[in-house]
């Protein structure tokens, strides 16, 4: 039984807020994105070719936009750029901050050369503002021959091959920011860049199935969803269950260690099950995040069903918002130095920044999507089904 | 060296230290002018240093743009010093050091005669001196500054724009405001209140009776009533100006409201009653201190030193401390192996059953100092090295109804011989203390003979005696004083004495047995919380006993009367500040203060009528004084007689008076009816002041001039001397003096040309007349007084008076002193005072400043005294009372406690002082409201949690505040916490020209308690509940309910 | 000269037998400072301890520790917060960038920020005045005489001879952050948070 009493104190309000939680989500996204990208191309996985261009330029576009979150957290962001001289080796932010510029450059090459073919194809086959455009981002490599094509996909192999670890690392430093606070109960833990790697991966499936469905039904030139493209789509929500099936299993050995740590560790573990954290933390974030998507991946009903899948989809990425946010905030409204949990309001220009970037990744992403060949060149008139098929055969 | 030197000398050292870590880029280039703007690359807002000390040598050097002045602090009433930085480019205070030369912010202090300079290396770190001879300021002494810039500070004078209180005000100039209160007339014609107002002339008549029926109660000019809270060292010049010069006798400290029953009680046990000594316990001496309230480290007068000699005497030193009160404050550092908490829990107003409890159990136990308490003289007492002596064995008639009933038998009244010389004074006694009455031939029982004889012929006396001696053929009871003490402490069984203190026997016996057991190393201390209740004298009596029954008085570790000061505003060695001709104010005091209501015209009239003449229409106090919380009431009630003008100045005595303020004094104040003019001289626009007709500037005390006393605990001499150390953000008059009470008295003075004021107002000590035209004349002469004092100080040498800068501040005063005094005066002012060396603390085992007279275990005037409405004799000695009204009804009596369950008290604020600093920023981010606090198992009970919203309900009002649940509230008590609640001071908007002075959010949170405090409902007329023999309005001993809400 | 040679490693002790529980330190150092409104470098945490009437008070000022293995010195990424060569941590105002990640590093809520520098703060042992040879403002101010300041490798100091002859405490020596504040008699319950109310899951 408790015998003291507190007289006098102060305050300390949590310091790293919502902005650092969506920007753990969008690199989250990207980077999960990214790896499924890569099962075609790098891992060879035939069926997951036709998402690789698909996967990478969301993982770019995801990228353009989240270090916005960070660079607008910051009390001085004019100053942001110092990050890139005045170094610190034992920051994990320092390193971030050359991980956060090498991965997108990466991947925008590795997507340059999965699209030459189609742009030099569409310099000479489209008209008009396409061909333009295509014509341009040929760069004058417009040689289509059998040679050049194969050292193309010579080429995405490597850069893919460098790219997932750079997708990894990009989203597994976000988990040692965390990680390496031994101040905080809840982060300090060698499981928590897994932890956050796998979430990434729950809700980069979760928002690819999501962009796949309504960029094929829309944007793609078939303007419809194939019904191999439905096969692939629900396939990849089967992937989605393993995913979320290790995710909760690390949620749970973290959760089991915690509470056999110290007493800071079995609070925060407390607050989080018991206390006022409950409902962010098993309601949305594993009861919505991954409880229902995992039974909606399971049955064999739902998990045929397109609509559903979405569902579930769209799930994951409620959940791992509320998963960045219990840990990112509840981590530190666990109290250092005081016998309450830290306050935390969040800043209104704060979240009306997080809107607006929202707003421009949509924006980014319908552009890409409608005026990159993701899903290979338009029909234009003078084009026959064959060499259309043949278009998408080199896939 | 010049500035840019200096810069560089610093820049210089910051450079290489920065050096590490190639933080070169870390000192910006900027450093080397910039210096001063931005002192440091590392911080870029923090204040520019005031000096450079260098670790290894010590040299000093000084930087050239700050200037160190020395003052005293206001920020409470304890007038601790402190050194005052000030920017010299912006003339603005920066920040407040201590000042190592004054015993309130030093222990040990040093030595009157270090050089000015080296007193700055107490900054330093150079042979850890910063350390060894640290001064300090307290969290207020630190902030207070912080008042003189604020932003709503009054600068001109003001005329009220609309009904009294209605907060609508004009600026008017300060001739007009002279003007119109000196001459009165239809001052408010304009707002459709005509009628004539009688200005500070028409009432300074001094011949015409304000009552021509009862012309006893004195001259109309008695109706000028001046309320003057604080005593901040300015305090003695209008008290001067109105008992004196002007010639009324209401003139009113806030005694009345800050533990005076406390005060009187000291007065009757040293029974000297025109100096004002009181004691309190030496800390650094004792072994174990029971703090009756008055927590060291929680408020106390004077603050700083206590809470300081409190820790240290725990941690260094022998002592422990108990801490008896409602409230756990902070005060006591129990050692870590301390197997019980030393809070003792009291029932509020239990204090006298506690004390008394343990003056039964010490003669139960044989545990009273009897070798002490048997020497009836200071002779007698020598021989046993003792001292201090008591009149323990004299003997007091105790014979009922007999005329003498009451009074010490006289030897001449047995035929014993009385002796031819009387005894000598203590060598090392006060001047003051030493001027002893007429010797008195008192008779003891001589414990060898078994006879009574003269005091002076018996070195052991009788401490227990009851019998009978026979004068002029009539067989007498006689008791012995210590007899007396005993009787009435058994007139109560110890479970009485429990049940009233809410204490067990067993934790009384506990205590009892651990005071009695440290010899003369075990004392007592007490303020507010004992005797702010309606038993508050009879209560602290009992507190202060207990020193006696030990024997400690004037030993180390015992109860020290302290150094006191030096002779300032006084018949002092250069100028006679005491004598004003004809200054002699007649009459009575409209408090009802300081004279026996048998001497009063009512008394005369109604027995002259034949009627019984008790009960008075409202008490009288003969014993006490300053009783600021009487004046209002008796205004309202006409008796004695009401007021023509109400002046306030640094007091607010509707916000600090319990069981004041309500609508009916609301109402009774915003008449102009009833009291025609109010002006009121203030800084900001207070909850008492905003019912002025007119509001006169004035200066804060780093603007004006002072002597401040010290309050007690200090052994050693001290004076502190105050001098503007900024110029004064108020406006100068056309005579060059700033808008002050001292500038506003001196032109009403010259315009009424009243004695004591002007080119002849002060005569010398050759009795040739000086002048007294401002309020530097006035307290420049006072440190003139001190300076010369004893031996005199030395006079300022030239680096000194350089370093100091004092010359080129004071040109403007050079007239005011002699060159010879200017230059002890200059010696002075640099050090902020005068104060009697460390060493002369103690003689050995017993103190240097002693008190030198008999300590009254029975007070002769006390028991002679009789009470007012009921017209019977006052207990002489110490005794338990339970709070009563007037009537003699007990409070439980008429709100008992299953309809009051609660009793709420009130405590100082940490971050303010009473309802002041309520405008200082720095404070008010620290904490800018108060709760409700109550004890956890009282708060389950209730279902309450810290931060619900509350109710609390007195039988005089009730008021919503947030909970604060404590383990360390007593069961069955609440605690506010005092100096919140404001509805003026900031918490109100009003205008000025129309112009609209906003209202801050953050001023006027919280709850007051003295709008909830009890009236005595037994009296005629609204007044509080107040103790009828000490005058203290009581504030801790209200009955209350509380509500969740 | 050796002895000049000799690196400086400043440090406090906070002897809490003599802290009175006055907060001059607090208001002190937010003059000496200019700590904004609302925020404290040092501020003294006080807790009640007991079951009725059994209660005892204790007090427990807090600052910035200046850690000999600073969490916070590793988590800035642009090596704004760096430690002076005698061993205090400070914060390089123009060249924070306020990314706050230090606060979150900070064991021990010394930090945070600065509304109106938007950069980081924290206590700074007063360096500037450090450097002119003074005393922290808090120590100067400290009517206890609790805290005590001074040069740890300097046997002869007031503070490396408190450490030498008193059992003294650090606040979280778990961390291994090697604090260079020391307690004398801190009382255990008062020294770190309090989770009780958390777990019984009040919200
Ligand atoms: N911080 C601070 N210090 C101050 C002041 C201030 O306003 N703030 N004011 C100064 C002034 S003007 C004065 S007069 C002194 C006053 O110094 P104190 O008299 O010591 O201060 P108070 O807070 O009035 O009362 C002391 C204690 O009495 C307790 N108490 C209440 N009722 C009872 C009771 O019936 N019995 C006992 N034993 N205790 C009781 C209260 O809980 C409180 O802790 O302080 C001076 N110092
Ligand atoms: N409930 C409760 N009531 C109490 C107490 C308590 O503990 N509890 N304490 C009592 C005690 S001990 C005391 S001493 C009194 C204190 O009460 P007061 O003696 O009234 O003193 P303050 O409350 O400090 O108010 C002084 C007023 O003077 C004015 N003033 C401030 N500075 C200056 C200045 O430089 N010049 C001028 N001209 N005016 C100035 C301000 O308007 C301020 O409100 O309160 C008493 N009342
Ligand atoms: S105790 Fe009072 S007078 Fe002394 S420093 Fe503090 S506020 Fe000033
Ligand atoms: S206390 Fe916190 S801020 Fe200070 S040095 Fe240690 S880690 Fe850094
Ligand atoms: S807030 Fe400033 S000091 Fe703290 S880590 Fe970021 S850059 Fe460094
Ligand atoms: S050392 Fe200076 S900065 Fe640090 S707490 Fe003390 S006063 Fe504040
Ligand atoms: S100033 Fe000293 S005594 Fe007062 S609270 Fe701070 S540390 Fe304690
Ligand atoms: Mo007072």
């Amino acid at each position: 039984m408790d015998n003291v009493t507190y007289l006098a104190n102060i305050d300390h309000p949590v310091q790293l807020g919502v902005m650092i939680a969506i920007y753990f989500f969008y690199t989250g996204l990207s980077a999960g994105a990214f790896v499924l990208s890569s099962l075609g191309t790098v891992f060879g996985i035939k069926k997951y070719k036709s998402i690789a261009k698909a996967g990478v330029v969301m993982a770019i576009a995801l990228l353009a936009i989240a270090p916005l979150h960070l660079i607008g957290d910051l009390e001085q962001p004019q100053r942001f750029y110092t990050l890139f001289y005045r170094l610190n080796p034992h920051s994990a932010i320092s390193y971030g901050t050359f991980l956060l510029t090498l991965y997108p450059l990466n991947s925008v090459i590795y997507l340059w050369f999965m699209m030459r073919r189609d742009f030099a194809q569409g310099a000479v086959t489209l008209t008009g503002f396409r061909q333009k455009l295509y014509r341009f981002l040929t760069f004058g490599n417009g040689d289509l021959s059998e040679q050049a094509l194969a050292k193309d996909d010579l080429w995405i192999k490597r850069l893919g091959t460098l790219g997932v670890p750079l997708a990894l690392l990009v989203h597994g430093y976000t988990g040692f920011i965390l990680a390496n606070i031994q101040a905080r109960a809840l982060w300090h833990t060698g499981l928590m860049p897994l932890i956050f790697l796998m979430s990434a991966m729950v809700s980069g499936t979760g928002l690819l199935i999501l962009v796949l469905i309504l960029t094929e039904r829309f944007l793609s030139p078939e303007k419809m969803l194939t019904p191999e493209r439905k096969a692939l789509i629900l396939d990849i929500g089967q992937l989605m269950k393993w995913f979320i099936v290790v995710d909760g299993t690390l949620m749970v050995i973290d959760f089991i260690v915690l509470y056999y740590s110290n007493a800071a560790g079995y609070a925060a573990a407390e607050v989080l099950l018991h206390g006022s954290h409950q409902t962010m933390f098993l309601g949305v974030e594993l009861g919505l995040g991954l409880l229902l998507p995992f039974v909606l991946t399971l049955l064999s009903k739902t998990k045929k069903s397109l609509g559903w899948i979405s569902l579930g989809s769209f799930c994951t990425l409620i959940g791992v918002i509320a998963m960045r946010v219990n840990f990112v905030i509840g981590g530190q409204q666990l109290p250092l130095s005081t016998d309450t949990l830290n306050p935390y309001t969040a800043a209104p220009e704060h979240l009306l920044m997080i809107g607006i970037f929202a707003l421009a990744e949509i924006v980014i992403l319908y552009l890409a999507f409608r005026f990159l060949p993701v899903y290979g060149l338009p029909k234009n008139p003078t084009a026959s089904p064959q060499n259309f098929k043949a278009g998408h055969e080199v896939m | 060296m010049n500035r840019r030197e200096f810069l560089k000398s610093v820049a210089v050292v910051g450079s290489l230290t920065a050096a590490g870590l190639g933080m070169e880029r870390m000192i910006p280039d900027v450093l080397a002018d910039e210096m001063m703007a931005n002192p440091t690359p590392y911080d870029h807002d923090a204040l520019p240093v005031e000096m450079r000390i260098d670790p290894k040598t010590g040299s000093i050097t000084l930087n050239p743009d700050i200037a160190l002045k020395a003052s005293v602090c206001l920020g409470c009433w304890s007038n601790c010093g402190n050194r005052v930085k000030i920017d010299k480019k912006t003339g603005k205070i920066m920040r407040v050091l201590g000042n190592p030369y004054h015993p309130s912010n030093a222990e040990p202090h040093l030595p009157f005669k270090t050089p000015l300079k080296d007193s700055y290396l107490s900054l330093g770190q150079y042979q850890e001196l910063g350390h060894i001879q640290k001064a300090t300021v307290c969290q207020r002494g630190n902030a207070a500054f912080q008042m003189v810039y604020d932003p709503n500070r009054i600068l001109t004078p003001l005329k009220r724009a609309g009904k009294r209180g209605e907060g609508k005000w004009k600026p008017i100039t300060w001739e007009q405001a002279v003007q119109e209160t000196v001459e009165g007339g239809e001052l408010f014609k304009e707002m459709g209140e005509n009628g004539v107002i009688e200005g500070l002339r028409q009432v300074h008549d001094k011949t015409t009776p304000l009552n021509p029926e009862q012309p006893g109660w004195g001259p109309k000019a008695n109706q000028l009533v001046f309320i003057g809270g604080r005593d901040d060292g300015r305090t003695e010049f209008p008290k001067r100006f109105i008992t004196q010069c002007f010639g009324s006798p209401n003139f009113f400290g806030h005694g009345g409201i800050c533990g005076i029953s406390r005060r009187v009680a000291f007065l009757a046990f040293l029974d000297t009653w025109d100096k004002k000594p009181h004691m309190k316990a030496d800390y650094m001496g004792s072994e174990f201190v029971m703090f009756f309230g008055n927590a060291p480290g929680q408020a106390g007068a004077p603050f700083q030193p206590m809470a300081r000699k409190a820790a240290l005497a725990q941690a260094e030193g022998k002592m422990k401390a108990v801490i008896v009160d409602p409230v756990l404050q902070n005060g006591m550092y129990n050692s870590p192996n301390a197997e019980e908490s030393s809070w003792v829990p009291i029932r509020p107003g239990g204090d006298g059953a506690l004390a008394m409890a343990m003056v039964r159990w010490a003669f139960e136990q044989k545990k009273i100092n009897e070798s002490y308490l048997a020497a009836p003289t200071k002779a007698a007492a020598a021989k046993k090295g003792n001292p201090s002596w008591t009149n323990a064995t004299y003997l007091v008639i105790q014979e009922p109804n007999h005329p003498d009933f009451g009074k010490f038998l006289r030897a001449e009244q047995i035929g014993l011989k009385t002796p031819e010389k009387d005894q000598p004074a203590a060598a090392n006694a006060q001047p003051a203390a030493n001027a002893q009455p007429a010797p008195i031939n008192y008779v003891a029982i001589d414990k060898a003979t078994g006879n009574p004889m003269n005091i002076a012929d018996t070195n052991e006396g009788v401490i227990l005696y009851s019998g009978k001696v026979t004068i002029d053929g009539q067989e007498i009871l006689v008791k012995s004083a210590l007899q007396i003490l005993l009787d009435e402490a058994n007139r109560f069984t110890f479970e009485e004495y429990a049940e009233a203190c809410g204490l067990t026997k067993e934790r009384i016996f506990k205590l009892s047995q651990e005071f009695f057991s440290h010899g003369t190393k075990a004392a007592t201390d007490h303020h507010g919380g004992v005797s702010m209740h309606t038993n508050g004298f009879y209560s602290s009596m009992a507190v202060i006993m207990l020193n006696a029954l030990v024997g400690n008085i004037n030993r180390k570790g015992g109860s020290t009367k302290s150094g006191g000061g030096y002779i300032a505003v006084d018949k002092g060695k250069r100028y006679d500040l005491t004598a004003v001709p004809d200054g002699k104010a007649k009459g009575f005091k409209i408090s009802r203060e300081g004279a026996n209501y048998e001497d009063t015209p009512e008394f005369k009239a109604r027995k002259a009528k034949g009627e019984n003449p008790y009960p008075a229409t409202l008490p009288w106090t003969p014993l006490a004084d300053s009783l600021e919380g009487h004046v209002i009431p008796s205004m309202m009630a006409g008796y004695p007689y009401s007021a023509k003008i109400l002046m306030l100045w640094m007091t607010n005595p509707l916000y600090a008076t319990p069981g004041l303020f309500r609508n009916d004094v609301e109402d009774y104040i915003k008449d102009p009816k009833n009291i025609p003019l109010i002006i009121g001289v203030d800084v900001l626009m207070g909850d008492s002041t905003q019912y002025s007709d007119y509001i006169i500037p004035d200066t804060t005390f780093y603007e004006s001039w002072g002597v401040p006393t010290v309050w007690n605990t200090i052994l050693t001499k001290a004076n502190g001397a105050r001098r503007p150390v900024i110029e004064p953000l108020v406006p100068k008059t056309k005579g060059g003096e700033p808008y002050s009470l001292e500038a506003y008295l001196i032109e009403v003075g010259k315009l009424l040309n009243l004695p004591g004021v002007g080119d002849k107002g002060i005569p010398n000590a050759q009795g040739e007349a000086a002048p007294m035209n401002s309020a530097a004349d006035f307290f420049l002469k006072a440190m003139a007084n001190i300076a010369f004092d004893e031996t005199p100080v030395p006079d300022i040498d030239a680096e000194e008076l350089q370093l100091a800068g004092l010359e080129e501040d004071l040109k403007p005063y050079q007239s005011s002193l002699t060159p010879e005094e200017w230059k002890k005066v200059y010696y002075l002012l640099a050090r902020g005072g005068r104060f009697e060396d460390y060493d002369k603390n103690y003689d050995g085992d017993v103190l240097h400043n002693q008190f030198a007279k008999v300590i009254n275990i029975y007070n002769e005037k006390l028991g002679l005294t009789r009470d007012s409405m009921t017209g019977k004799q006052l207990p002489g000695t110490a005794t338990w009372q339970p709070t009563a009204f007037a009537d003699g009804r007990t409070i439980d009596e008429v709100y008992p406690d299953q309809d009051w369950p609660f009793q709420v008290i009130s405590y100082k604020p940490r971050y303010r002082t009473g309802g002041y600093l309520s405008n200082v920023a720095v404070l008010k981010d620290l904490q800018d409201t108060n709760y409700i606090e109550l004890n956890l198992g009282d708060a389950a009970k209730l279902g309450i949690q810290s931060g619900d919203k509350v109710k609390l309900v007195t039988p005089s009002g009730e008021a919503e505040g947030t909970a604060k649940v404590r383990r360390g509230v007593r069961q069955g008590s609440i605690a506010v916490e005092y100096g919140f609640g404001h509805w003026g001071a900031g918490a109100k908007s009003y205008t000025v020209d129309g112009k609209e002075i906003p209202a801050d959010p953050k001023s006027g949170k919280g709850v007051l308690l003295n709008l909830l405090a009890l009236r005595d409902t037994s009296m005629k007329n609204a007044h509080p509940l107040v103790d009828l023999v000490g005058g203290s309005a009581d504030r801790n001993t209200i009955k209350a309910r509380l509500i969740k809400l | 000269m050796a002895e000049a040679e000799k690196k400086k490693r400043y440090a406090m002790v906070v002897d809490l037998r003599k802290c009175v529980g006055c907060n001059a330190c607090t208001v002190s150092c937010k003059i000496e400072n200019q700590v904004p409104e609302g925020e404290y470098r040092t501020w003294v945490k006080e807790i009640e301890k007991g079951t009725y009437p059994e209660v005892t008070r204790y007090r427990l000022p807090r600052l910035c520790n200046h850690c000999d293995n600073a969490p916070c010195l590793a988590a800035c990424p642009v090596k704004a917060t760096y430690r002076a060569d005698d061993g205090t941590i400070l914060i390089d105002y123009d060249h924070c960038i306020g990314c706050k990640y230090c606060m979150a590093a900070c064991p021990y809520d010394a930090r945070f920020v600065n509304p109106i520098r938007k950069t980081a703060e924290k206590c700074t042992f007063c360096y500037h005045r450090v450097q002119a040879g003074l005393l922290p403002a808090c120590v100067t101010t400290c009517v206890g005489g609790a805290r005590v300041f001074g040069d740890l490798n300097d046997p002869q100091s007031l503070v490396a001879k408190l450490i030498a002859n008193n059992s003294v405490q650090v606040l979280k020596p778990e961390m291994n952050t090697k604090p260079m504040v020391y307690y004398i008699g801190a009382d255990r319950d008062i020294m770190g948070a309090r989770y009780t109310n958390l777990e019984k899951g009040v919200k």
